[in-house]
């Protein structure tokens, strides 16, 4: 099978980096981050796909082909970190609407320049 | 909303173009190192007696990214708490937070068929948890996704009843000391492992694959970091309800 | 195969997922996304991933942008620091405004969600989507292109001092103390104030050079945008309600001396 997964992987990349700079809303450019972080794991676990995708978890005995283990034993804590930096970044996002009213980023922007403005 | 694309978008796209194509590109020779993949698993397993390799990969030879990951995790815990209890570095400028004030409570939706659900649900869905985490070394699952799983289960029931009636049964600052406690665990056993240059498994001896021995520290790694995860998951939801009112 | 599909379908649910117009949407679309891709990693041989992914991605990430973006069940508005109509005492609201869009929260089952802006953004807010209804005595000069409940209260212009200069008048309303200044000083630059705000300023205001009375007469209203026509019917429909029962009237009393 080809590696559609490596090309799926790409595109969605695109749709991430695209969507981060199109949109103006803060809660739309965290999910295009978020987006580009699936793609990348998405991208890592489909790498070896096109040799083999059984798990690489059975006994010695039944050994067969398996799919690679390095890149899923990467993947793996990287999920869970971006949830945890995640969280960070939506915390400021927060915070930044709270105290602007809006999650806009260019306003934001156009209050803060007015805020610092000496 | 999106602004006709200007030249900064097209060529913010174009660069990811061109990085998603030199991906796409050089995915045969980044592939090729799968071949091995097989031979490196059945030595892995033997090794550990483990029969989940990743498990063994993330909790053996990859031990050193684990701690920092745990570390990060906890460090953004804590930074999530820090501004959301604090509001940030300087909590005396900006004016202050707008919440409701003096307008009626809002109250918690009484749903029957939500409670319900949710007291049907989460024990299976902990359950599940604990066992992800227990057997880890041995099938799919592992600390991360156990952990994980456990506190959707909490927060199932914290949608349904409340985070206040669910957090009122723990004590925060116990669960707070519990959790750096635990990373302090994981970092003990770790370190202890590396000065007394321990194989791979850890310091018990590798078991028998397969079984739930097999793996010596594996399943303590993973018990511990189950635990992590859940009270680290369960604290940044608790901190977003307390500060965004309850669903 | 399951996964080709799979596979296929995961960049047209990214790009609707990102070129929604409401966040909420948005963030339930990926969290779509999340499962499938899950379900993706799992047919690819790697199950730990997928639980860990399923488990955070689909329920944790999802349930946190929830309640960062979470606005059901609250009235956002946006109002201008008036003394009589919409004042912010210490960590309590008072004024008839407030009072009037408290009871309306109440009866539509609301949370209150109050920001402070100056009277030119109040508009721009509303419009923008970030407020629903716009407050603080907003007179006509103030709508840009929202909706306008009925007038509440009746209320006039009035031009203060500046007898003899031939500028135009100026509106001041956002920084009252700064009103009180000038014309503690008699400066010469004429204002036009309306009728809350001229109260607010009390003695200084009538102690000075000749207030004079605009003949057109205007009355505060709430501003609503205009795609929420719904939210501006219910408004209305409140503030008729009050008027007819005598309330209005009563709450009017009470506040504006």
């Amino acid at each position: 099978m080809p590696p559609i997964g490596v090309a799926v992987a790409a595109v969605l990349f695109v749709i991430g980096v695209g969507a981060l700079v199109i949109r103006r809303d803060l809660v739309f450019k965290l999910l295009a981050l978020g987006l580009i972080n699936s793609s990348t794991i998405l991208l890592l676990i489909s790498l070896d796909a096109q040799r083999s995708t059984m798990a690489p978890i059975v006994p010695p005995s039944v050994m067969t082909d398996v799919a690679d283990p390095l890149p899923q034993a990467l993947v793996l804590a990287a999920i869970v970190i971006s949830f945890a930096i995640l969280a960070l970044a939506l915390v400021f996002v927060m915070v930044l609407a709270e105290r602007y009213h809006t999650t806009d980023a260019l306003r934001i922007e156009r209050a803060v320049a007015r805020e610092t403005k000496p | 909303m999106m602004r006709r694309p200007r030249l900064n978008t097209i060529l913010a796209v174009a660069l990811a173009g061109g990085i998603a194509g030199l991906l796409l590109w050089s995915a045969p020779e980044a592939s090729r190192g799968g071949a091995v993949a097989t031979e490196r698993v059945r030595e892995l397993i033997a090794s550990t007696g483990a029969s989940n390799s990743v498990c063994s990969i993330v909790l053996g030879a990859r031990l050193l990214d684990t701690l920092f990951e745990v570390l990060v995790f906890s460090v953004a815990v804590l930074g999530v708490r820090w501004m959301l209890e604090r509001g940030g570095p300087d909590p005396s400028a900006g004016e202050p937070r707008t919440h409701s004030v003096l307008a009626p409570v809002a109250e918690i939706a009484e749903s029957d068929v939500v409670r319900r659900s949710a007291y049907l649900l989460f024990p299976p869905v902990t359950l599940l948890g604990i066992y992800l985490a227990v057997f880890g070394h041995l099938s799919p699952g592992g600390g991360f996704g156990g952990g994980a799983v456990a506190a959707s289960g909490l927060l199932l029931v914290a949608v349904a009843v409340g985070a206040q009636t669910v957090a009122r049964r723990f004590h925060e600052q116990a669960l707070a000391r519990l959790e750096w406690g635990v990373v302090a665990v994981i970092l003990g056993i770790a370190l202890v492992s590396f000065l007394l240059g321990a194989p791979k498994s850890g310091l018990l001896p590798a078991g028998v694959p397969g079984e739930l021995t097999g793996g010596g520290w594996l399943l303590v790694y993973n018990l511990l970091i189950a635990i992590k995860v859940f009270l680290g998951g369960w604290a940044i939801i608790h901190l977003f309800i307390e500060h965004r009112g309850e669903i | 195969m399951i996964l080709l599909v799979l596979l296929i379908v995961l960049p047209l649910v990214a790009a609707f997922a990102l070129s929604r117009h409401r966040p909420l949407t948005g963030i339930i679309a990926m969290g779509v996304l999340s499962f499938l891709l899950a379900a993706v990693y799992a047919l690819q041989g790697a199950p730990d991933v997928a639980v860990a992914e399923a488990a955070i991605g689909a329920a944790l990430v999802t349930l946190i942008y929830v309640l960062a973006v979470r606005r059901a069940g609250r009235l956002v508005v946006a109002a201008c620091d008036v003394p009589t109509l919409f004042h912010r005492e210490g960590t309590r609201l008072v004024g008839l405004e407030y009072e009037i869009l408290a009871g309306f929260a109440h009866e539509e089952h609301l949370e209150l969600m109050v920001h402070f802006a100056s009277p030119e953004e109040v508009a721009d807010t509303v419009q923008s989507g970030d407020a629903e209804v716009g407050a603080g005595g907003m007179l006509p000069a103030d709508q840009h292109g929202c909706l306008a409940t009925q007038a509440h209260l009746a209320t006039a212009l009035f031009v203060i001092g500046g007898e003899g200069s031939d500028s135009p008048p100026t509106w001041r309303r956002d920084d009252l103390d700064q009103v009180s200044e000038m014309l503690r000083h008699e400066v010469r630059t004429p204002i036009t104030i309306d009728l809350a705000r001229c109260l607010a300023l009390g003695g200084d205001a009538i102690g000075s050079d000749g207030v004079q009375r605009l003949s057109e007469p205007s009355a505060y209203r709430f501003l609503v945008a205009e795609d929420r026509k719904e939210l501006h019917r219910k408004l209305d429909r409140y503030v008729d309600q009050l008027r007819s029962s005598g309330e209005l009237d009563v709450l009017i009393r009470r506040h504006v001396r």
